[in-house]
């Protein structure tokens, strides 16, 4: 009896001592159930700003923390709360469901859940903006123009997202062709270049197949290095928040596992287009590209900035950084992301 | 030369000592890391089944290896920090290579089912599409087969419990993980002791070629 009490004092002055969270620098995971699958939201930074900036990670195949691995993601947790989602048969995520069921629709819905849920947790007046990188644009992009899921948001800030796949491959080997000369011209990795405009001219932009998909993706990856080697694009700097491989929150080995397993179940995405209706986005919108972005070029940054029906909408095209602007020129999209949230939350 | 039964008692005897050490069940504790580094902790009785004892005829001496096949029930309990904790129940069968300096080999297949308990609140949509938290342990589970290989070493002593220490790396396969399939691998160090006290084990039977 007197053990059993000892114990219970115990327990009480631990918890009792227990300091309140702060605010200003949470650290905290919280899953969302939906449609079947258990989705974390790794919570970091300042949540006394009362803005949650909802990170809607690439892939399909990627996760949420490896955004956090950037120097960009330490600017932006000092200012805000930053979401980390793993969506739906990526990273950390888990759950029964069939294959028929890794729909982008579902993915959407899984979307609208985590910032409802994120409401829900820390109050219907924080603000929440989405910010989609690549297939993370594809995933806001339908989002945004799906039964007005936008207004949910305060803002929606697009990286290179993939938006129109159709387009993109189609403007990709037309930047192939065009970069491949400038490069040529400039004596820059001529060898290379000269391969790849022979591959690019042979290319029918009418008749781009799911196949020709994979290899423009490919290649655009690899002449991004080549530019990176010749100071066309900044060599990313070492720094962030650094995610343990063996002792963090995310299993690089089942990421990688799962990831590749949605990216073939989402293979339906490469007709993808959703360009024609970018018109009913009307919350402010900013849209971040990197100027030697071949995977998804900058064209389509363009676009997207031209076809949105906000009234606040800005475009910045970083002229030194390819796919990733945030790790490319990681301060100056910082500053971007930092002025629109302010502006506008 | 083909299998028979035992042949002489002193040999049984013997290879008893090695396959059965003592008449319980042998209990083993290990540390079970999750992708070696999460860390968790294994509990396991074997249950030895059948063994079967060949001695090999060399130069100066007689080479006698020792097989035993095994049942293991267990349960292993880890830790994925911030992210969830993994609860495995499984049965193996397996077959396991004592060599004369009671060295062992061993390889296990069995079935198991495992549980992921979300870290943190979990979250769904409430009937009126708003958030909701949920009060219970959340948690899905997987049906997960596994595969497992391992070494290890036997010390038999004097009027003592026999003991053995091991290693063992772990794959399990969690069916309809995501709509896909989950390969995950683990890596077990732990001990062993042949109690005597406990679970009683029967007899096992033996079979000796030579």
């Amino acid at each position: 009896m007197r053990t059993l009490l000892l114990i219970y004092l115990g327990s009480a002055l631990f918890f009792s001592c227990k300091k309140d969270q702060d605010l200003s620098s949470i650290s905290e995971t919280i899953y969302v159930r939906n449609k079947s699958a258990d989705m974390p939201v790794y919570m970091r930074g300042n949540m006394s700003s009362k803005v949650i900036i909802l990170i809607v990670h690439g892939g399909p195949g990627g996760n949420g923390l490896e955004y956090r691995t950037g120097r960009f993601s330490e600017e932006l947790e000092a200012h805000y709360a930053v979401a980390y989602w793993d969506q739906r048969g990526n990273g950390m995520s888990h759950g029964k469901f069939k294959k028929s069921e890794m729909t982008i629709d579902n993915m959407v819905h899984d979307m609208y859940a985590v910032i409802k849920v994120l409401k829900a947790k820390y109050g219907n007046d924080v603000r929440v903006f989405a910010l989609g990188h690549s297939w993370g644009g594809t995933l806001t992009a339908k989002f945004m123009i799906s039964s007005g899921y936008q207004y949910l948001l305060t803002g929606w800030i697009e990286a290179d997202g993939a938006h129109d796949i159709p387009k993109l491959n189609v403007d990709a080997i037309k930047m192939f062709r065009a970069v491949a000369q400038e490069q040529i011209a400039l004596g820059n990795n001529v060898d290379n270049w000269n391969g790849i405009l022979s591959w690019a001219n042979e290319v029918d932009t009418n008749n781009i197949s799911v196949e020709d998909g994979g290899e423009i993706n490919q290649k655009a990856h690899e002449v991004e290095e080549w530019l990176r080697s010749d100071g066309v694009i900044t060599t990313e700097e070492s720094g962030g928040h650094k995610n343990s491989i063996f002792f963090g929150p995310t299993n690089p080995f089942t990421s990688w596992m799962i990831g590749n397993q949605t990216n073939s179940a989402l293979q339906v995405t490469e007709t993808l287009a959703m360009t024609n209706e970018l018109h009913l986005v009307s919350i402010p919108c900013l849209f971040l590209w990197g100027k030697y972005d071949f995977v998804v070029p900058p064209s389509l940054g363009v676009d997207a900035f031209n076809e949105v029906n906000s009234t606040n909408k800005k475009l910045v095209i970083f002229d030194h950084s390819g796919h990733s602007p945030m790790a490319d020129e990681w301060e100056k999209f910082a500053y971007e992301v930092v002025q629109f949230v302010d502006a506008v939350k | 030369m083909g299998w028979g039964p035992s042949i002489a008692a002193q040999d049984t005897l013997a290879n008893l000592k090695v396959l059965q050490p003592s008449s319980y069940v042998p209990i083993s504790v290990s540390y079970y890391g999750n992708m070696i580094t999460h860390p968790g902790v294994k509990l396991a009785v074997d249950y030895p089944a059948f063994g079967f004892t060949k001695f090999k005829a060399k130069r100066r001496k007689t080479k006698e290896i020792n097989k035993l096949i095994y049942l293991q029930p267990s349960v292993a309990y880890f830790v994925q920090p911030q992210t969830f904790s993994g609860l495995l129940l499984a049965a193996d069968v397996g077959l396991r290579r004592y060599n004369t300096k009671l060295y062992f080999t061993d390889a296990a297949m069995g079935i198991g089912y495992m549980w992921r308990f979300n870290h943190g609140e979990t979250w769904q949509l409430d009937d009126n599409g708003d958030g909701h938290k949920k009060n219970i342990v959340s948690s899905k589970g997987y049906f997960a087969p596994g595969l497992s290989f391992g070494f290890g070493k036997l010390w038999i002593r004097e009027n003592k419990n026999a003991i053995s220490v091991f290693s063992r790396i772990n794959s399990n396969f969690l069916f309809e993980y995501s709509a896909g399939i989950l390969i995950e691998g683990s890596l077990e160090i732990g001990v062993k002791i042949n109690p005597s006290f406990g679970l009683k084990a029967e007899p096992i039977q033996t079979k000796v070629k030579r």
